[in-house]
């Protein structure tokens, strides 16, 4: 392959890694923005998502019921992560990076849940017939399952999109995101909010987990931890509580990650995306996209 | 049975020091060092490639291999990570402060272990290091020999046990116990918190280096699997459940956390769950031991005392604003 094709088949690979990490992006960054709860567990809301669609495989291989199912899965677990576990610690106050580590312990306890009920070893993910074939859309090559990950990404973002801006509740949770306290007592329900932010979290990293299961074909109990930085980096590039600012981000972490794949050792893909996020933390730990502000 | 009490005991004595060093940065000091393991990965292996003899037609490839003796070995092991521990707290103490820098110590720790596993030539990649005799073996001989060195690890840990707690009740200790309740306050009187922290930090992962190195001189050998995040979530389970800040706890919730959840479930025998289910539910059971200890008890079992220094340092210091 001359140089330019390798480009631009990185940078076709590039855009699908990006719908791919804008989707739990988006949700991680707008959870963190409602509730300031760092989630170290949003890693394996994508695991749940991808092995959702594997349970629900058992029943039936309709491609769009697997991944209603593996979003259904991941919304629930998100909810009751923060119902059952992570709420009480709000409740109570705890400092900051006591949830953080909570959510660590989270992570863990899902991830070898899943490893002790399924196993270590990589499950199949059925995928539709003729997915693998190549289609040229401009100067890229993408495959039938790269364009239905894309499209769903871009159907969910458009969707989401419509939730936070035309409806009672996007317009509730801008204003918790702003100010809880000013929120409540507003009289708006900020813990219906909160529950339902984690839930809609949890349905996008869902589908990114269908998703990231689909351009392989496969799954692990640490596919969505092994993208968790990558999604942080995304989230806190963007700004977080700034969805928008996230799928931005996304695109750039996802161009930069394959792109580096094409010229670098591949293992070093994510290593890339790790340095982007150390670096913004330590310039602009805000986001590279906001207005610099105080932080602590 | 005495002989697998022995092996448990030496990995626990090992650990505690590790965690003694973890406990100086997050206990005393309210740094939260995600990359705690990593500086016990690169402390075993720089311990290995100064005591290893030059890889030569072994199969392995890997830097240096001096073949020096193993005190000498542990020593430039603990200068290593002290001085990498200096550069990375230098840089991130200057810029964040304890939730961000729990993400960026995590970050490091992702790169430092994506970089050693892939590039080969550094510590031969992902299959790790392996062929270190035992320090001493041919002096000593092997019959015993796990006596011998659970001797030694119990002498180095005491010694690192009695420096921890001389540290803190030493003005020092007060002065970073104070930057841990509060910062600004600490600044305000006129401490450089930077310089505090940072000489804590680099204190934390030169300990974990020791660790680090009288673990591969155990074990002969290391690879990329022996240090990850799991290795971490450990360590904060053992700290927490022992009580952040008190070195007794860190003790006693490294014997409990290791000693007994880890290495007790694996006397489960197979044919109730495969060696793969054993492990995992004993990850699960971090896990949510983690999360039941911050949810009720946060301060560990045993909660640091309020030492006496203190309650003098604040009366003569009434004493005499009055």
């Amino acid at each position: 392959m001359d140089s330019l094709t390798v480009l631009l088949t990185s940078i076709g690979f590039g855009f699908v890694t990006a719908a791919i990490v804008a989707l739990a992006a988006i949700g991680l960054s707008l959870q963190i923005g409602v509730t300031n709860v760092p989630n170290f567990a949003h890693g394996e809301l994508i695991t749940f998502g991808a092995y959702g669609a594997l349970i629900v495989q058992f029943v039936t291989d309709n491609v769009l019921l697997d991944t209603l199912g593996g979003m259904a899965l991941a919304g629930v677990t998100a909810w009751a992560m923060n119902r059952f576990v992570l709420q009480s610690f709000v409740k109570r106050g705890a400092p900051r990076i006591y949830l953080l580590i909570a959510t660590a312990g989270l992570s863990f306890f899902l991830q070898n849940l899943l490893a002790f009920i399924f196993g270590e070893r990589t499950q199949v993910l059925q995928l539709p017939a003729g997915s693998s074939t190549g289609y040229h859309v401009g100067p890229f090559v993408w495959t039938g399952i790269d364009l239905l990950i894309m499209g769903a990404a871009i159907v969910a973002v458009a969707a989401l999109y419509v939730v936070l801006q035309f409806t009672k509740f996007g317009k509730a949770q801008r204003a918790v995101s702003n100010n809880p306290e000013l929120a409540r007592v507003s009289g708006i329900p900020v813990n219906r909010v909160i529950n339902l932010t984690w839930l809609i979290a949890g349905l996008l990293a869902g589908l990114a987990g269908v998703a990231v299961a689909g351009t392989t074909g496969s799954m692990v109990p640490t596919i969505g931890s092994d993208f968790l930085l990558v999604v942080f980096a995304a989230a806190i590039v963007g700004g977080l509580g700034r969805p928008y600012g996230a799928l931005v981000a996304a695109v750039i972490v996802g161009l930069v990650t394959e792109v580096s794949a094409a010229y670098l050792n591949s293992a070093y893909k994510t290593t890339v995306a790790v340095a982007i996020l150390v670096l913004a933390i330590l310039i602009r730990p805000n986001g590279i996209f906001t207005v610099s502000r105080e932080i602590t | 049975m005495i002989d697998f009490l022995v092996l448990v005991l030496i990995l626990v004595a090992i650990n505690s020091i590790v965690a003694i060093g973890f406990n100086i940065q997050w206990g005393y000091t309210g740094l939260l060092n995600l990359s705690s393991i990593t500086f016990v990965g690169i402390g075993g292996y720089v311990a290995m490639v100064i005591a290893l003899p030059p890889p030569g037609n072994s199969g392995m490839q890997y830097i240096l291999g001096l073949g020096w003796p193993f005190p000498i070995a542990v020593l430039v092991a603990m200068v290593v990570c002290a001085v990498l521990g200096a550069i990375l707290g230098a840089i991130a103490l200057n810029r964040v402060r304890a939730y961000y820098l729990a993400i960026v110590t995590f970050c490091v720790a992702e790169i430092v272990h994506q970089v050693v596993s892939t590039y080969i030539p550094l510590f031969d990649g992902n299959s790790g290091l392996y062929g270190l005799n035992p320090p001493f073996s041919n002096v000593v001989g092997l019959a015993n020999y796990n006596d011998l060195y659970l001797g030694l690890c119990v002498v180095i840990l005491a010694i690192v046990f009695l420096f921890a707690e001389r540290l803190r009740k030493s003005p020092f200790g007060r002065a970073l116990r104070a930057v841990r309740e509060d910062h600004d306050a600490a600044q305000a009187f006129g401490r450089d918190v930077w310089l505090l922290q940072l000489k804590a930090f680099v204190i934390g992962c030169a300990i974990a280096g020791l660790g680090g190195a009288l673990l591969v001189n155990f074990t002969g050998a290391l690879n990329p699997d022996g240090w990850t995040s799991g290795e971490t979530l450990l360590l904060l389970a053992a700290v927490f459940l022992g009580g952040s800040g008190n070195n007794w706890g860190v003790l006693l919730g490294m014997l409990l956390v290791l000693g007994v959840l880890q290495e007790g479930t694996s006397l489960i025998p197979t044919w109730i769950m495969s060696n793969e289910q054993q492990a995992a539910l004993q990850a699960m059971t971090l896990g949510v031991l983690l999360i039941v200890i911050l949810r009720f008890r946060p301060m560990g079992i045993l909660a640091e005392t309020a030492d006496r220094d203190r309650v003098e340092a604040t009366r003569s210091s009434a004493s005499r604003a009055a």
